[in-house]
């Protein structure tokens, strides 16, 4: 209570105190309010007039007097939730998933008719175990793996001797709306003999008493079907699942678990240190130092059964009849669900949340008044400061049973229940338990930033494992095997499964890269169900995947610096690494083992200094050498790999350039500033210009640049700067001067670069062209006035204003805008080194869709888009392998929530909060109005300015409908196919045009297209050139252009900018209708007397055909 | 009606083919131009209002296709229709307007009056062909991309010559209204009244949006002083009230949004 209360609804909590006239006293003051609010506060005079205007309508409904429950919702929204938004969305939120009162009654009956069923079952006749030939009359096979010659005895059949439901369905926090209900079935004492703990028996003996229910309830009518699956993933513990469409609902499947009935066994035997396997039972040898191992894993299994009565009652104890309290359980384990962190073997799963919820209740971190929003935010809150790794918690009252620090031996982490003899997570392992406090701390954070829409981020996001992590690593079933070999683990006969061989291929993996991850954690997975009939699953075939969230700090260094050679350590290193080791020298002086990875190359190699380490690790201690490393596949798509390097040269050659113009002579202004304006110079073009071979002529010529006819090169793009003048006061007051002294500028420009640094340039009326380095780049003026001219208009009555115009607005995105963003982007770049490759890959991607157009989406937009991605990463961390970026680029299209929420990009954190609060309140009020994508930087706060005209919401349709598809298809084969061809997401379906235009290869940038091979770029820097090639010719532009001059009122059309050789066509609907005469519509139109016309494809056909003469290659068109 | 020629609302429709190969015909749609608005660039009686043109259209186009009516005087390109003549262009670098593109409207005028009453008579039932065989082929579109990009390339000296001439005018022209201004400064005019510029001793506020904003600003502010705030009895009432109305519509607006959120179904976990 005390930790919420600076929380809670901030904004309002000063005005609280005006209204309560006697601060802190809430309870007292209500109750007073209520009573007296009617009869002291008549309604305001304005409001009796009975006014029958909307308007007045709701003026009274705001003013009417409050009633009692009004207040106490208000009070209570202010006081004990986030804000009213997070209220009403829980509440939104628990009608979805709370179990509905008629799926109830149906339980309930179809519950009593189960236990007449099992009360009337009659007890069997004594069955052999040693031999198991007689279960196959029963239709059933064996759930478990064991070897059943070994032991010796019989099984009976006893009907159970008691029957409940527990577990999330009694304590009213089960979550729908697929319900999974649990039973508890107790089987009786005379089934089992008092030794039967030992030696596996037990383990046995319940798997043939869930054998023989099951054989029972499939033919009873009580079961459409009945499926055996495992309790906590666990192999030796087979539960049923129950399913019966008719009686229970499809979404309803009922788990009978299996516990033996109380006082059949002690829990004393069955501590973490007693032995209860026999290594001469299991393998018929004596151990071989004659020390028997305790069997801890053996020991836990058994014990959670005959604990989990003890347990369940405790707990339904706890929280009776408390709606915040499950429903506060209930959020929990949905953030839990949708982080993929509550099913599986360890997994860290609702049981164990609950139980925690009402560990804090005992120990009265929570109470019974407090929200479920305050149930979560304490329970997160605690949780990120706990460490059961070192100090696990305890249910058990501290005089009984052994001690929390006694499990600690035998347990990575711990939490004991209630009988002191249990460890609740005694299957987990603590990377899990890590990344489930990394991830509460997170909750809170998201909780604490007002900036974000926190509740999706938390519950209604799912995050699948492979966009959480930057690096995956999976290792095959075969791969396992080997490692087992190679790490000489020894057998444990406690445990069945792999599970002690993924512990140590992580220890391996832990010790190999160290600092340099945050988290290392093996994918969980869902235990299915099987039908009776076939065998269990084996864990075994499964592979081991694996997630590396890399810490942005030492990930990308290229040494591995060990201890100093002197130190005995270094002896362990030298182990370790093998021959890669090596003594070095370091700056401060000291010699050191180190290990150097890959030795030279760009930033794209060195975030891949993770793979060299693990495969080489891999392949050294664990034998393995045929990993599946998921990192950079998808780069492949990009023939000249993310454009960093290219960027990198070009972000040289214009600070170079900018250096030289600042300093140049004779100018009648000095340059103040010079800001590039280029994707290149933001680290986002896919393909950044190259510096291209030197183009001379030894003949006079008349221009410097090229004319077509002089050289045909393939396409430059040219590099675009801003210029900023000093101030000066002899600017003319006429826009046609101020053209006129801009271009006497740009050859005053021209001249000196020639004259003072030997620089050749082209200057036009509207800008200039400056060859540096090989990189040609278009210079342009930015004066202030010039735009304040465009917008001035004089009002009849003198008075002088100024409004936005088409011209002005599109002359300040060019010169004001575009750098800005540029170099705010370019910042952020800087700080998160993945984002520049990332918006490459997000742009091949958009365009290979066809809808990278500044008409359709700008490119600009696309690199907004995912500079919210690392600006606001919830409810992630900000990725550092572009792929993964990439990724949640295709997550957050698919979201799509732009309609509901504004993008807020607040770089450097300018935008306060209380001007997020009135943009939110804008967007909320004036939807309709905006832009259908709304992005707000701190330099265009009105959030119009940068997608005023584009993308359109039919765009932004298309686009989330491509990366839904996109998604599925990764999701479905990037952790399984090692084969998978990454450029089928990038394909794109051209049968949805209603018109395919086909162009000449030749004439496209076809270097660029997906299926482009690598083609090495020049490097020569051409110092001898006097001539400036054709920049900036791009054909299938221009005709794009004029088609678009034509026919933009009637169709849309799409096209790959990157190498593209189709242009798709889409009419607009209606258009083909036959309309009605009119002198505004005509164009393309033929006449269809006397009164109508009609759109003709055939014409239109036609005009392709002539406005493309020379680029068209033929012509397609849907049937 | 002609049985022959095709009329549609008031308009002659005209077929044109690009080629003689050429699949379907152009469509163009005529008519007198007759408005109440008269410029002497397009005359009404001589000037054929021309809609749907297609973008390939050029002057020689319309020379071609009624030249033997008569000679044609002038064609106007033009968006959309308008009465006005476009501005007559004085530089060849720095263009008053952009050249119209794509479909577009034309305004052809005649030397005769007599040549636009042929051309409104004629049936024209046969589509004209405007690039034959034996005809110069018309540029194709990568030529004429070519061109337009060598056309921007200009010699600078040219180009400097264009700036010099202008700007000596515009100098001149700049100076003479200073001229004018200095001179009338002071000075009654007929009727007696003297005009106040920005030039003289006391130039006064700057008549824009934004500074009479700012007076106005400073004013309600000086009147918010002198107000006195949560004094009186009722003004506290209200105050109040006003908050728990300002929390009302706050959890109205975010009901609002909650019910927009259920329908797009955001409220589904799984």
């Amino acid at each position: 209570m005390v930790d919420e209360q600076e929380h809670s609804g901030s904004d309002s909590e000063d005005n609280l105190d005006t209204e309560e006239d006697n601060g802190d006293q809430e309870e007292t003051d209500d109750s007073d309010e209520e009573k007296s609010l009617p009869k002291k506060r008549p309604l305001p005079a304005n409001v009796t007039e009975a006014g029958e205007s909307k308007k007045r309508k709701l003026k009274k409904e705001l003013f009417k007097p409050p009633t009692a429950d009004e207040m106490t919702h208000l009070r209570q929204t202010e006081n004990l939730f986030h804000s009213n938004l997070f209220r009403l969305e829980i509440d939104e939120m628990m009608k979805e998933i709370q179990v509905k009162e008629k799926v109830e009654k149906r339980f309930q009956s179809w519950f009593s008719q189960l236990q007449v069923f099992l009360d009337n079952l009659k007890n069997s006749k004594e069955f052999p175990i040693s031999d198991l030939k007689w279960l196959k009359g029963f239709n059933v096979t064996l759930p478990i793996k064991l070897d059943p010659s070994k032991f010796s005895g019989s099984f009976c059949f006893v009907k159970p001797t008691d029957l409940s439901v527990v577990g999330s369905f009694a304590a009213k926090c089960c979550l729908g709306p697929n319900l999974e209900i649990d039973v508890r079935v107790e089987m009786p004492k005379v089934v089992f003999l008092r030794s039967d703990f030992q030696n596996q028996k037990y383990i046995l003996k319940r798997a043939l008493y869930v054998c023989y229910i099951c054989s029972k309830l499939q033919k009873s009518e009580l079961a459409d079907e009945v499926e055996f699956s495992l309790l906590e993933g666990d192999p030796w513990k087979p539960i049923l699942v129950i399913k019966n469409g008719e009686k229970l609902g499809k979404r309803v499947q009922v788990r009978l678990l299996f516990v033996p009935e109380a006082e059949c066994f002690k829990l004393t035997q069955l501590a973490p240190e007693k032995v209860n396997i026999k290594t001469k039972w299991a393998t018929g040898k004596e151990p071989e130092d004659g020390l028997e191992l305790p069997s801890t894993y053996y020991n836990r299994s058994v014990a959670v059964d005959v604990a989990l009565t003890e347990n369940e009652q405790w707990r339904l104890e706890k929280m009776q009849e408390q709606k915040s309290l499950s429903e506060g359980i209930m959020l929990l384990k949905v953030w839990l669900r949708q982080r993929g962190l509550d099913q599986g073997y360890g997994a860290f799963s609702g049981y164990i949340m609950s139980m925690y919820v009402a560990y804090l209740l005992k120990g009265k971190k929570l109470n019974n008044a407090m929200s479920s929003y305050q149930v979560i935010r304490n329970t997160w809150n605690q949780l990120s400061r706990e460490d059961w790794t070192q100090k696990g918690c305890t249910l058990c009252p501290k005089e009984i049973g052994p001690q929390a620090s006694d499990f600690h031996l035998f347990f990575d982490v711990v939490f004991m229940d209630v009988t002191g003899y249990v460890n609740i997570c005694g299957n987990m392992s603590s990377e899990i338990f890590q990344q489930v406090r990394r991830e509460s701390a997170l909750a809170i954070k998201y909780l604490d930033d007002h900036g974000i829409n926190s509740f999706s981020a938390l519950f209604m996001t799912n995050l699948p494992f492979y966009r959480q992590f930057d690096h995956i690593v999976s290792f095959d079933a075969a791969s396992v095997r080997k490692a087992e070999q190679q790490l000489d683990i020894p057998a444990r006969l406690d445990a069945s499964g792999p599970w002690f061989t993924h512990l140590g291929i992580v220890g391996v993996l832990r010790q190999a890269l160290d600092a340099r991850v945050h988290l290392m954690c093996p994918q969980l997975e869902a235990v299915g169900t099987w039908s009776p009939v076939d065998g269990p699953p084996n864990p075994s075939e499964r592979p081991f995947v694996l997630g590396l969230a890399l810490n942005p700090e030492h990930a990308l260094a290229l040494l591995t610096k060990g201890p100093a050679a002197n130190l005995p350590e270094a002896k362990i290193f030298r182990n370790f690494w093998g021959e890669r080791s090596e003594l070095r020298r370091f700056q401060d002086g000291s010699v050191c083992e180190a290990v150097v990875w890959a030795s030279a190359g760009g930033i794209a190699k060195r975030r891949l200094v993770c793979r060299e380490i693990v495969s080489y690790a891999a392949q050294k201690h664990l034998g393995v050498d045929n990993l599946l490393y998921i990192a950079d596949q998808l780069e492949s798509v990009l023939p000249l790999g993310l454009g960093e390097d290219g960027a990198l040269a070009v972000a040289k050659a214009c600070d170079a350039l900018g250096r030289q113009l600042m300093q140049l002579e004779g100018l009648p202004l000095d340059i103040s500033s010079v800001q590039g304006a280029a994707p290149s110079l933001r680290y986002s073009d896919p393909f950044p210009p190259a510096p291209y071979m030197a183009f001379k002529s030894k003949d006079a010529f008349d221009t410097v640049a090229m004319k077509t006819s002089e050289c045909k090169n393939k396409f430059i793009s040219p590099i675009p700067v801003v210029l900023n003048l000093a101030l000066s006061n002899k600017w003319p007051e006429d826009l046609e001067a101020v053209r006129r002294i801009k271009a006497a500028f740009y050859i005053k420009i021209g001249e000196c670069l020639k004259q003072q640094l030997n620089i050749i340039s082209q200057p036009f009326p509207t800008h200039i062209n400056v060859l540096k380095d090989g990189f040609i780049f278009t210079l342009k003026m930015y004066h202030a006035r010039e735009v304040s001219l465009l917008k001035e208009t004089t009002t009849p009555q003198g008075l002088i204003r100024y409004r936005d115009t088409e011209e002005s607005l599109s002359l300040e995105m060019q010169y004001v805008h575009l750098p800005k963003l540029t170099s705010a982007l370019h910042g952020l770049h800087m700080s998160h080194p993945c984002m520049g490759p990332a918006s490459c890959l997000a742009k091949r991607w958009v365009s290979s869709h066809l809808l990278l157009d500044d008409t359709l989406m700008p490119e600009l937009c696309v690199e907004l888009l995912m500079a919210h991605l690392f600006l606001s990463p919830a409810p992630y961390q900000p990725p550092i392998q572009p792929q993964t970026a990439f990724v949640r680029f295709l997550q957050l299209l698919a979201r799509a929530p732009w309609t509901s929420e504004p993008i807020i990009l607040n770089f450097r954190e300018e935008i306060t909060r209380q001007e997020i609060i009135e943009i939110e309140n804008k967007f909320n009020s004036e939807r309709s109005t905006l832009p259908p994508l709304f992005v707000v930087t701190p330099e265009a706060r009105s959030g119009t300015v940068l997608t005023k005209h584009a993308p359109s919401s039919q765009v932004l349709y298309r686009l989330t409908q491509l990366a839904k598809a996109s998604l599925q298809t990764l999701d479905k084969e990037l952790l399984t196919n090692e084969n998978f061809d990454y450029k089928l997401i990038f394909r794109t379906p051209m049968n949805i045009f209603d018109v395919v235009i086909s162009l000449h290869n030749q004439l496209t940038r076809k270097d660029e297209s997906l299926d482009a091979t690598h083609v090495d770029r020049p490097k020569t820097i051409p110092d001898q050139a006097n001539r400036i090639p054709v920049v900036g010719l791009d054909y299938v532009q221009c005709f794009l252009k004029d088609l678009r001059e034509s026919y933009s009122d009637y169709a849309l059309f799409f096209c790959d900018q990157h190498g593209g050789c189709q242009i798709g066509v889409l009419f607009k609907p209606n258009v083909l209708k036959r309309q009605e005469f009119a002198v505004s519509h005509t164009n393309g139109h033929i006449p269809k007397p006397p009164k109508q016309m009609e759109f003709s494809q055939d014409l239109f056909i036609e005009d392709v055909k002539i406005l493309g003469e020379g680029i068209v290659k033929s012509i397609t068109i849907k049937d | 009606m002609a049985s022959s020629a095709t009329q549609i609302c008031g308009f002659l429709a005209i077929p044109v083919k690009y080629k003689e190969s050429s699949g379907a015909s152009h469509w163009l749609y005529c008519k007198a131009h007759s408005v109440r608005v008269k410029t002497a660039g397009k005359p009404v009686g001589r000037t054929l209002f021309v809609v749907n043109v297609p973008a390939f259209f050029t002057e020689d186009c319309f020379q071609k296709m009624f030249g033997e009516f008569g000679t044609v005087s002038n064609v106007f390109f033009h968006k959309k229709p308008t009465a006005s003549v476009p501005e007559e262009e004085t530089s060849n670098f720095f263009k008053k307007s952009e050249p119209v593109k794509g479909y577009k409207v034309a305004y052809v005028v005649f030397e005769k009056s007599s040549s636009l009453e042929a051309v409104l008579k004629l049936k024209w039932k046969t589509p004209k062909v405007l690039f034959r065989k034996q005809d110069k082929a018309p540029p194709s579109a990568v030529q004429r991309w070519n061109a337009a990009y060598d056309e921007q390339i200009t010699a600078v000296a040219d180009l400097q010559a264009d700036i010099d001439d202008f700007m000596r005018k515009f100098d001149e022209k700049a100076k003479g209204e200073a001229g004018n201004l200095k001179e009338s400064e002071g000075q009654a005019d007929e009727d007696g009244w003297i005009k106040v510029t920005k030039k003289g001793r006391k130039p006064g506020l700057a008549r824009k949006e934004s500074v009479e904003q700012r007076v106005l600003q400073k004013e309600s502010k000086k009147k918010a002083k002198k107000e006195l705030l949560n004094f009186y009895t009722f003004q506290i009432r209200e105050s109040k009230m006003n908050h728990l109305a300002e929390l009302r519509h706050k959890f109205e607006e975010d009901k609002k949004r909650i019910a927009q959120l259920r329908q797009s179904r955001r409220f589904r976990p799984f």
